[in-house]
């Protein structure tokens, strides 16, 4: 029995000297309003990985076309979380203030794109001037064009401005209905896939970095904190498969939304996927509302306080370095 | 397995266990500078970056020409520093290349900035120039503050690291620790059970042995030195006890003898007390007849008026009387010093004239023999004895020398130095010798050395009444005698003071 109790006793203390917390028990089920688009990698990944299991999360993924409908999904009370690009995230903060972002899981500075049609004659930027370009009035691709056009010695003015879903775009581009489009991915690579040797595409990188994230509401957040808290962890995963395993990860994305594998190696290396929330996004916001209030998108006296737009507690509970936004 | 080859187990096992500890703090210690430096330099970027992001408010707030050139040297100065970063193989490079590119991005915004802020002056719609510097300032601020945000991230995430290494490093030594913990304990119980359970075992049978339990052994079934050593314990207990039970039969045997002997010697001295007391009540019977007859027998003598052939016929009587006479002295003599009845006179005596008074005592018997008697001894030499006793064991010695001489032989008397305060008295002779086998015996009473016991007067009892009054008188008689040539006789006596 000495024997026993002398080998126990190590034992005993080696449990005690390692703080190595383990992953408590928990069960808990929620839904999340995804966008069916590559920039939501790591929300499809966690779930076909089944990261979200390992954290005891039983997730049901609502599937959107286009970030803007999952956040509407999230204010309608349709989901609880959803995924979405900062744009609308701005739109909706004018009109109120019960969401907050979580966490920025991908951002991309290539994204949106201006692509025209090489048949119009549209060989460089300036070539554009009083051409009709399709944009999503209102939307990303509309600030984005402006940005374009700004850093281009141009204005909006300076174009025909013509309003066509994304989805129509390609089409809308193909058929010559528009000589050039502002739209993201997918349906920039389905355009190019129509015009093929005709499509031209400007290089402009800079003109505007869309990040996408996660998205919730206050109420909803404050009452499922530990629901927040592991859907993180399980993006993070996530995200260490796609840099450990970016073959993998994308195969995962291309049966998952039914994409052609080239066109994911088309967009992938445009993503920096890292979850994180940073000091970065309420400038991207600020600028954002700045402009949408200057050219009259939204009616408002000024522009939002971000701040109370973003809740980094949680991410900071996964890990305080994912964070710089102090509240 | 042997204790010596466990030791040497042991000890390699320490001293390898050792080495991994050297080689684990070497290489932990070696991350953790390599990630704070990592870190130092991330935080460098970051101070410069933070720096940058004010020079660029300040230029969009108060466009000033020194602004641009502090700016230009702050980007040149962060491409060097991130260029230094790339030497240090534990900074991620694609971070080092992302900064990089963004310092590009920054730089290109900012000269954007530049041109249109000089263009300015001469545009001429306000409100296109205002929000083409709004939009250029706008994301300069978002790529500033992103740059910034990166290098941030990159310093946290070596500050991380070293913490995961602290936190490893915690997590390995508490293990390790814990492990040779158990191993110590494994070892412990290791060591009790083969080295001191063992030795405990020979030390409680070797206790037990020792108090005299010879049926016990160690039985010990190791291989080591100690079970070496308890099966050599168990034969030499063997051995052991088998001596024991032979001293035992042996005792026994000692035993049953000596009472034997004891009752045989009880038995020889009731015998030679009877044999004594017979002795000398014979001697005092004889003697109270014998004085008479010898004291009639010197009366007749004294008579004028016998005849020849009766005065030889009393002189015979006397010559007889006196023989027996001296033959009963001897024997109550040598009953008297057997019985502790004799007493001595010691005082300082000359050893000349006793020698003298015995030879005188003598002449006769010598002449009669025809044996020449020689004296030469010291007349200053003195000896502590008894002067009755010392010229009776004189005359006794004498008397044989002469007794066993043939004639024309020579007795000659001289004396000798021994040890410290003892002299030698000697009385040599030509006489036959003593045959070899009689030494033992010559000194025992009614033993008689000649060849023909008959053929010479006495007893026997001349020399043991010898022996036995210089062993009283404290002194030592010897003798070397060779058969046919002789034999010396050497007395040894304390000298005088």
């Amino acid at each position: 029995m000495k024997t026993l109790y002398a080998l126990l006793f190590p034992l005993v203390l080696l449990s005690a000297c390692t703080d190595k917390q383990e992953e408590k028990p928990f069960k808990g089920s929620t839904s999340i309003a995804v966008s069916e688009t590559p920039l939501s990698a790591p929300i499809f990944i966690a779930s076909k990985m089944g990261y979200f299991s390992k954290y005891g999360l039983d997730v049901r993924l609502e599937r959107f076309n286009g970030g803007h409908k999952c956040l509407k999904a999230v204010l309608d009370g349709k989901t609880e979380y959803g995924t979405t690009s900062d744009y609308p995230i701005m739109i909706n903060s004018f009109k109120r203030s019960d969401y907050e972002v979580l966490a920025t899981f991908v951002s991309s500075d290539n994204d949106v794109k201006l692509m025209a049609d090489r048949r119009k004659n549209i060989t460089s930027p300036v070539d554009i001037k009083g051409k009709r370009i399709g944009v999503i009035t209102g939307g990303s691709s509309h600030y984005f064009l402006d940005r374009f056009l700004l850093f281009n010695n141009m204005k909006l003015e300076d174009v025909v401005i013509q309003h066509i879903s994304p989805e129509n775009m390609p089409a809308a581009l193909f058929s010559g209905e528009v000589d050039a489009i502002a739209v993201w991915e997918p349906f920039g690579y389905l355009a190019h896939e129509k015009l093929g040797k005709d499509m031209v595409i400007f290089q402009a990188k800079d003109y505007y970095r869309e990040t996408f994230n996660l998205v919730g509401m206050k109420k909803t957040i404050k009452e499922n904190k530990e629901v927040t808290i592991r859907i993180i962890k399980a993006l993070q995963e996530a995200e260490d498969y796609i840099q450990s395993s970016p073959k993998e990860a994308q195969q995962v994305i291309v049966n998952e939304l039914k994409l052609d594998k080239q066109f994911i190696e088309w967009i992938w290396n445009d993503f920096n996927f890292k979850i994180s929330l940073e000091q970065s996004l309420l400038l991207t916001l600020e600028n954002e509302a700045r402009w949408a209030i200057e050219n009259k998108i939204i009616e408002g006296q000024g522009i939002p306080d971000y701040l109370e737009y973003v809740n980094p507690e949680p991410i900071k509970d996964v890990g305080k370095g994912l964070s710089n936004i102090m509240r | 397995m042997y204790i010596q080859t466990k030791y040497r187990i042991g000890t390699g096992i320490t001293i390898l266990m050792g080495m991994l500890l050297l080689l684990s703090v070497h290489l932990i210690s070696k991350e953790i500078r390599y990630n704070l430096n990592a870190e130092t330099q991330a935080l460098t970027i970051s101070e410069r970056l933070a720096e940058m992001q004010a020079l660029s408010a300040d230029y969009i707030a108060y466009p000033r020409e020194r602004i641009i050139r502090q700016w230009a040297a702050d980007i040149a100065s962060l491409k060097t520093v991130l260029l230094k970063a790339r030497q240090d193989k534990y900074i991620d490079l694609q971070v080092l290349q992302k900064l990089e590119d963004q310092l590009d991005v920054m730089d290109g915004f900012m000269r954007r900035l530049v041109e249109v802020k000089a263009g300015g002056a001469t545009s001429n719609d306000a409100k296109f120039y205002n929000r083409t510097v709004e939009a250029i300032a706008g994301r300069l601020r978002e790529e500033v503050r992103l740059t910034f945000d990166i290098s941030l991230n990159l310093a946290h995430d070596h500050r991380v690291a070293v913490t995961d290494y602290i936190d490893q490093t915690r997590y390995f030594y508490s293990s390790l620790i814990i492990l040779m913990l158990l191993m110590a304990i494994l070892a412990s119980i290791w060591v009790g059970k083969t080295i001191l359970a063992p030795i405990n075992n020979l030390r409680k049978q070797t206790h037990l042995i020792t108090r005299g339990h010879l049926g016990r052994r160690i039985n010990s079934d190791t291989k080591d030195e100690i079970g070496l050593l308890s099966k050599d314990f168990d034969i030499m207990t063997d051995n052991l006890q088998r001596t024991m039970i032979s001293r035992d039969e042996l005792e026994a045997t000692v035993l049953d003898r000596t009472r034997e002997m004891k009752t045989a010697k009880d038995l020889a001295e009731k015998a030679s007390e009877s044999k004594t007391r017979f002795l000398s009540g014979m001697s005092h019977e004889l003697r109270t007849p014998l004085n008479a007859v010898l004291g009639f027998a010197q009366i007749l003598e004294m008579h004028e008026g016998l005849d020849e052939m009766s005065r030889d016929s009393v002189n015979e009587i006397l010559g007889a009387g006196r023989h027996l006479l001296s033959l009963i002295d001897d024997v109550l003599d040598i009953t008297r010093i057997d019985q502790d009845r004799i007493a001595f006179e010691i005082s300082d005596v000359s050893v000349s004239g006793t020698v003298n008074t015995a030879v005188n005592f003598l002449v006769d018997t010598a002449n009669i023999k025809g044996v020449m008697v020689e004296s030469r001894i010291d007349q200053a030499l003195f000896v502590r004895t008894d002067v009755v006793r010392f010229k009776q064991v004189m005359i006794n010695i004498i008397s044989n020398a002469i007794k066993y001489n043939k004639k024309g032989g020579w007795v000659k008397i001289y004396s000798e130095k021994a040890a410290a305060g003892m002299v030698d008295i000697c009385v040599a002779d030509s006489g036959e010798g003593i045959p070899e086998e009689m030494y033992e015996k010559v000194l025992e009473p009614f033993e008689r050395h000649s060849s023909d016991p008959y053929s010479v007067e006495g007893l026997g009892i001349g020399l043991a009444i010898v022996k036995r009054l210089v062993d009283v008188m404290g002194g030592e008689l010897s003798f070397v005698s060779s058969l046919g040539k002789g034999s010396t006789f050497r007395v040894r006596l304390k000298l005088a003071e």
